[in-house]
């Protein structure tokens, strides 16, 4: 069995609350709906158990009684995870993107691909641009699948569901890199602790830092 | 003897050769040299098509932390060190920080830490410097530098014409004896480990398993890309390898396909896809070397056809984003100036896909090399990209001054 503390990245006298924090933050980072349609989602599920598990164990160890499990928003669901971003509420247009938009929920993008190729030029309405860019964008082609995203878009202004896609990898991209060595920050928790430590200070010397307590 | 090697090494030992007096005289005094070195190396792109291309992937040192960037170092000299004692002193010029981010994931996927060792080198010979300890994974990537530059003297050979060709001839020479001495070693080395390899790979007989299978993947793959782009040019013609038909292809560029820059990129993703998995034995870290190797491959194409975007416009080599911009009927620097937000998304993807493939691996957490992985694909990946956009055309080297 491998150190728990290990797994999560924590070293053996964390505080319990950094503890749920780290375990958040992997939670969050390998989270099977984040390698959703790759072939490396089981991989994904594998280690967001072992995760879990880690975190099992911390807990266990740390209460002596035994806390109830992880933090349960995060469990791995194996297999059969839907397509984020397409779910298929929006039906209608050609009878034949319907398909294409079950195989895509199913995870069948090569599949999807042929049909969406198969389509005549003349026929390609917003909905082809659409479902073409989930196609290129599972397989890692993000500039092409912009461009397809960003034809829907120009073809069907009012549908939201394109420009949802579109700002999703926008917003991700624009994310991206900002996360490096958050954890060393300061939480706003830890800021409100500051200040109440800081006014117990200073109505020891007599003063008052925050007149309500 | 190749003349910009020598210059290169000259230029090597003026710079990184610490505070010896000597030296330090030598640079004052012969500046000229040092100039005309640089302006060698840098302007006219002397060194081969693939390795030059590599040099977008390098971390942001300044965000490291001191011992992290001082096991990054350690990593990289003991790449070049390994170079130098498995194959040739020659092919440690060809070194460049991409190596590293290789070497790195393949010990991270290997769970191999490396021991670090106090070594001299011969481009710093008064100071014992920290080098990791030669282990199989250096010494692979060392046969895959002296494999890429092979390929590349091979595919400037045939796109390049004149002197500078014959000059390209000469570089063959030193470039397919490193190449033979990499496959020899390897050789060597797989006869010992035989059984074990054989029974291992058993499962995976559509990846290469010798390192002369891997060379000739990766012969393939470039093939791909160079027939790619030459089907962009001319699509009547895709066995086309003279080069003064170059003026007549561009003369009719209605006949060209369209390669989107994805598409462009594909197979150089392919190379590398294909270099980083060689020889792992674990399914699962060959396949997020796999990836890995895909996305970091297809984010230095793009950067490179980003950056070489201006020079290939003027000298009507292929590039998707000259190609892209002809369609527009807009100038590239405009085409890339408009299309910024498009490019910078797609290149932040593929490092934000190459860090989600490589966070998979067994031993992410633990490893010294995390956090130099993390800072390259987070931090400096992205900073190359931005760079790129910002100036394209001007070398990485020369934009960090600029800054």
């Amino acid at each position: 069995m491998t150190d728990p503390y290990k797994v999560l990245g924590v070293s053996r006298d964390a505080t319990d609350e950094e503890i749920k924090k780290e375990y958040r933050n992997l939670a969050r980072k390998y989270h099977p709906d984040n390698y959703a349609g790759s072939d490396l989602a089981d991989l994904a599920g594998e280690k967001m158990k072992e995760i879990n598990e880690a975190y099992d164990q911390i807990q266990k160890e740390r209460a002596g009684k035994t806390s109830g499990g992880g933090y349960g928003g995060y469990q791995s669901q194996s297999g059969g995870a839907s397509y984020r971003g397409t779910g298929g509420s929006a039906g209608g247009g050609a009878a034949g993107l319907g398909r294409v938009r079950q195989l895509i929920n199913a995870g069948r993008f090569a599949e999807a691909g042929i049909i969406l190729d198969s389509i005549a030029q003349g026929q390609r309405n917003a909905e082809w641009n659409y479902l073409k860019g989930c196609v290129l964008l599972q397989r890692g082609w993000y500039y092409d699948a912009q461009k397809y995203f960003e034809l829907a878009c120009y073809m069907d202004p009012g549908n939201t569901e394109y420009q949802a896609a579109l700002q999703n990898i926008r917003n991700s991209a624009g994310q991206y890199g900002k996360t490096y060595r958050q954890s060393a920050g300061c939480s706003a928790c830890d800021m409100c602790t500051g200040l109440i430590c800081a006014d117990c200070l200073c109505e020891c010397c007599g003063g008052d830092l925050i007149r309500c307590c | 003897m190749n003349i910009p090697f020598c210059l290169k090494y000259v230029r090597l030992v003026l710079y990184r050769g610490g505070n010896n007096q000597y030296l330090q005289k030598i640079k004052t005094l012969f500046p000229p040299i040092l100039c005309a070195c640089d302006k060698m190396i840098r302007t006219r792109n002397f060194g081969m098509r693939f390795v030059s291309v590599f040099g977008y992937v390098r971390p942001q040192a300044d965000e490291l932390r001191v011992k992290e960037y001082a096991w990054y170092r350690a990593v990289y000299c003991g790449l070049c060190r390994s170079m130098e004692k498995n194959i040739s002193p020659l092919l440690s010029l060809t070194l460049r920080y991409d190596y590293v981010l290789l070497a790195m994931t393949r010990m991270l996927l290997c769970d191999e830490h490396g021991n670090v060792e106090m070594h001299r080198c011969m481009a710093n010979p008064l100071h014992k410097k920290p080098m990791l300890a030669d282990s199989e994974t250096l010494s692979f990537c060392a046969a895959c530098a002296a494999m890429l530059a092979h390929a590349s003297v091979l595919d400037n050979i045939r796109d390049e014409h004149g002197a500078v060709r014959l000059l390209y001839r000469a570089a063959q020479i030193p470039t397919a004896a490193m190449y033979k001495k990499a496959i020899r070693r390897s050789e060597k080395s797989e006869t010992d480990t035989a059984n074990g390899v054989a029974a291992e790979n058993a499962d995976a007989a559509q990846y290469p398993k010798t390192l002369q299978e891997l060379g000739e993947t990766v012969k393939m793959h470039l093939a791909a890309l160079s027939e790619l782009e030459r089907s962009a040019l001319d699509s009547s013609k895709p066995g086309l390898s003279e080069p003064e038909n170059s003026v007549s292809e561009l003369s009719k560029p209605e006949k060209a396909r369209i390669v989107s820059p994805d598409e462009a990129a594909q197979p150089f993703g392919d190379v590398l896809s294909a270099i980083f998995s060689f020889g792992l034995d674990d399914e699962s870290s060959r396949r997020i070397a796999r990836h890995v190797g895909t996305h970091v491959g297809r984010f230095i194409y793009l950067c490179d056809a980003a950056d070489d975007a201006p020079k290939d416009e003027k000298s009507g080599a292929y590039n998707p984003f000259v190609q892209a911009a002809k369609e527009m009927d807009m100038l590239v620097r405009d085409y890339l100036n408009a299309y910024r937000v498009r490019i910078e998304t797609a290149l932040h993807m593929e490092c934000a896909a190459a860090l989600d493939a490589i966070s998979l691996s067994k031993s992410f957490e633990t490893h010294p090399a995390r956090p130099c992985i993390e800072n390259i694909l987070i931090l400096g990946m992205p900073a190359a990209a931005k760079h790129v956009l910002d100036m394209p055309g001007v070398p990485l080297s020369k934009k960090d001054a600029a800054k």
